[in-house]
């Protein structure tokens, strides 16, 4: 469960952040919807603690990140931005790094990691060097190194970047499983067809703010329109009049 | 250690040794290139000096029957005497000849009158190959002039010794170590640069390498003390760097004991007792190299632009482990505090044969010990910054 109260952010006195608030639910897989440079990025950094909202508040199972980021951390598995693998060594080697960083004893990550490498397919790959590795097999193997420690909430930054029909297949039906076993799943896109592919909850950002917030046929109904597309455009232009294109993502 | 710090730490180790461009440059050019280069250098030398020294000096002389004594008292020095050649001036320009020794038809009759008889020597002294046989050459006929005057002083009754009015006698206190440590100055500043590039590409990979790899921001996104991650990175890079020296100075070790110095009048060895000494004079820069460069390092974006800073870096170290070659006064503390010159000293003192002042020694490795703890401790802040992503 992860809730967030008007947080703002700016870098070098440029808003990317404004004013967003929003909530997800554990049993959910909330989305959040805007486009290239609303703020998503920044927004899913100040969840997991990379970055400290200027104002406004942020719990992840009722903990404040910024008084305890360690707690908060060991709640969160996230796939950011930036999803780089060690190319000298091996996936399986990647995802039990991460492993041993929270905490988990050889035992339990022997476990765990079989587990993960059956679930999201890539036992072929698991004892190779990541050095070749296409998009897909990076994704899965960045998606397993975020989940290794079993954690309630899943943060996920525009994961289908880059992948193709399969790969995107075989990650939606993981992060539908993940749901139903009652985790609160987040994820950003600037894909509309996904998001509503998906999601349980919509939440749209534009130039840093909350411009709407419900299911996708509340959001259809919100802004009159019969087509997904027209509504997103119709909801992202509503502010653009108050600021120019504010980009954080890095 | 914590958990955390050690899975840093061996998950770095493990990576780099996998690297084949690490392990070449950190373990392998980096400790390898002094010695290499010290034992390739001097058997070029001992060899040269070898074959110089076996061979025997041939002169041309022209006009040798005008002068058949001069001719037979060189033939007894060992002198192959040779006929002239053509063009005596082209043949030294040529290299033909070292020196060409003339006597002039007016010898003789000089000689008889009790005049000094003019004989020519022809030479080029620009030449180092040939300055051998000019002074060679030069010392016997003095030699000659020498013994003639005093048989001709003799047979006029006077002593011979009234023409010394000095006698100088020389004593050269140098030993067969400190000739040889002349030399060895380029110890201290091979060591100084193993430090540097042994830890360099770890220095490099752990700051601006996982930024460009994008790993950075998942990594510290973990429920870990961003100081233990970067600890656990800098001990691996400490590792490397102390790895490195130690291989350099086992690499100098054996060099010189393939390179027959002796023969040069130089005495060098490096024991394993002096192996240690000097490890542990030049360990604590190893703390100074890492923390330095991964401070410099975390600055870059790129592994590119890093290299660029750490290779311009490396020259102030290297230059400051030349310098003492220049110093004046090698025994004011206040120098021999200062990291990098006061372990070249003391390194220089090691090899010399004889001891650094244990006193001064510890004060210079507790101050490099300080700085390197500083900068570790700026390698923490860095990490804890929030633009460090």
């Amino acid at each position: 469960m992860i809730t967030v109260d008007k947080i703002k952010k700016s870098f070098a006195g440029v808003d990317a952040v404004k004013s967003v608030s929003f909530s997800a639910k554990d049993g959910e897989i909330t989305g959040l919807l805007g486009p290239n440079g609303a703020g998503k990025t920044t927004t899913l950094r100040m969840l997991y603690s990379l970055y400290q909202p200027e104002s406004g508040c942020i719990t992840v199972d009722g903990m404040d990140p910024m008084s305890a980021p360690i707690e908060v951390r060991k709640k969160l598995g996230a796939l950011p931005d930036s999803r780089g693998l060690y190319r000298h060594l091996t996936a399986r080697e990647n995802i039990r790094y991460f492993g041993q960083l929270h905490g988990m004893s050889s035992v339990e990550l022997d476990k765990r990691t079989a587990e993960l490498i059956d679930l999201l397919g890539i036992a072929q790959i698991a004892d190779r060097r990541t050095a070749g590795f296409s998009q897909g097999e990076r994704v899965k193997v960045a998606i397993a190194r975020a989940v290794v420690h079993q954690p309630q909430n899943i943060l996920l930054d525009e994961p289908t970047n880059g992948l193709d029909v399969s790969s995107t297949r075989a990650l939606r039906a993981f992060l539908k499983q993940q749901r139903d076993s009652g985790r609160c799943v987040l994820f950003s896109s600037h894909i509309m067809q996904e998001v509503m592919a998906l999601c349980d909850r919509i939440v749209v950002i534009a130039h840093g703010l909350v411009v709407a917030d419900g299911r996708a046929d509340e959001l259809l109904e919100k802004t009159g329109k019969t087509d997904l597309e027209d509504a997103f455009v119709s909801l992202v232009d509503i502010d653009s009049s108050s600021s120019g294109n504010v980009g954080a993502q890095t | 250690m914590t958990s955390a710090l050690w899975a840093v730490f061996r998950k770095e180790l493990i990576e780099n040794l996998r690297d084949v461009r690490t392990l070449a440059s950190a373990l392998l050019i980096g400790p390898l290139m002094g010695p290499l280069l010290f034992a390739g250098l001097f058997t070029l030398i001992v060899n040269t000096e070898k074959q110089r020294a076996e061979q025997e000096m041939e002169l041309p002389v022209a006009g040798a029957e005008h002068a058949a004594n001069l001719v037979s008292y060189l033939k007894q020095q060992g002198v192959k005497i040779l006929p002239p050649p053509e063009d005596i001036e082209q043949s030294i320009a040529n290299n033909e000849y070292n020196i060409i020794l003339i006597i002039p038809e007016g010898f003789a009759s000089q000689w008889q009158q009790v005049e000094p008889a003019t004989v020519e020597l022809v030479f080029d002294k620009s030449r180092k190959d040939a300055s051998r046989d000019i002074v060679l050459t030069q010392s016997l006929l003095a030699a000659y002039s020498a013994q003639i005057g005093q048989l001709r002083l003799l047979a006029r009754g006077i002593k011979p010794s009234v023409l010394n009015a000095l006698a100088v006698d020389h004593q050269d206190l140098s030993t067969p170590e400190s000739r040889g440590a002349l030399l060895m100055v380029i110890l201290p500043l091979f060591v100084v640069m193993s430090l540097f590039i042994g830890s360099m590409y770890l220095a490099i990979d752990s700051t601006a390498g996982e930024r460009e790899r994008q790993s950075l921001e998942p990594l510290l996104m973990v429920p870990v003390p961003r100081w233990q991650i970067a600890m656990g990175k800098l001990v691996a890079t400490l590792s490397f760097s102390l790895f490195s020296l130690l291989l350099t100075l086992i690499g100098f070790a054996l060099a010189m004991r393939m390179v027959p110095l002796e023969e040069l009048g130089m005495k060098l060895s490096l024991g394993s007792t002096n192996v240690v000494i000097l490890f542990l004079i030049a360990a604590p820069l190893a703390l100074v190299a890492s923390a330095l460069q991964t401070v410099i390092a975390a600055f870059a974006r790129s592994f590119r632009e890093a290299q660029t800073y750490l290779s311009v870096l490396m020259l102030i170290p290297v230059l400051t482990a030349a310098s003492i070659q220049f110093l004046q006064d090698k025994s004011s503390l206040l120098l021999s505090l200062l990291p990098v010159l006061g372990q070249s000293l003391q390194m220089e003192l090691i090899i010399r044969g004889e001891a650094a002042p244990l006193g001064a020694t510890m004060l210079t490795a507790l101050v490099s010990m300080v700085l390197g703890s500083l900068l570790c401790l700026l390698v923490a802040w860095l990490y804890n910054r929030e633009d460090f992503l």
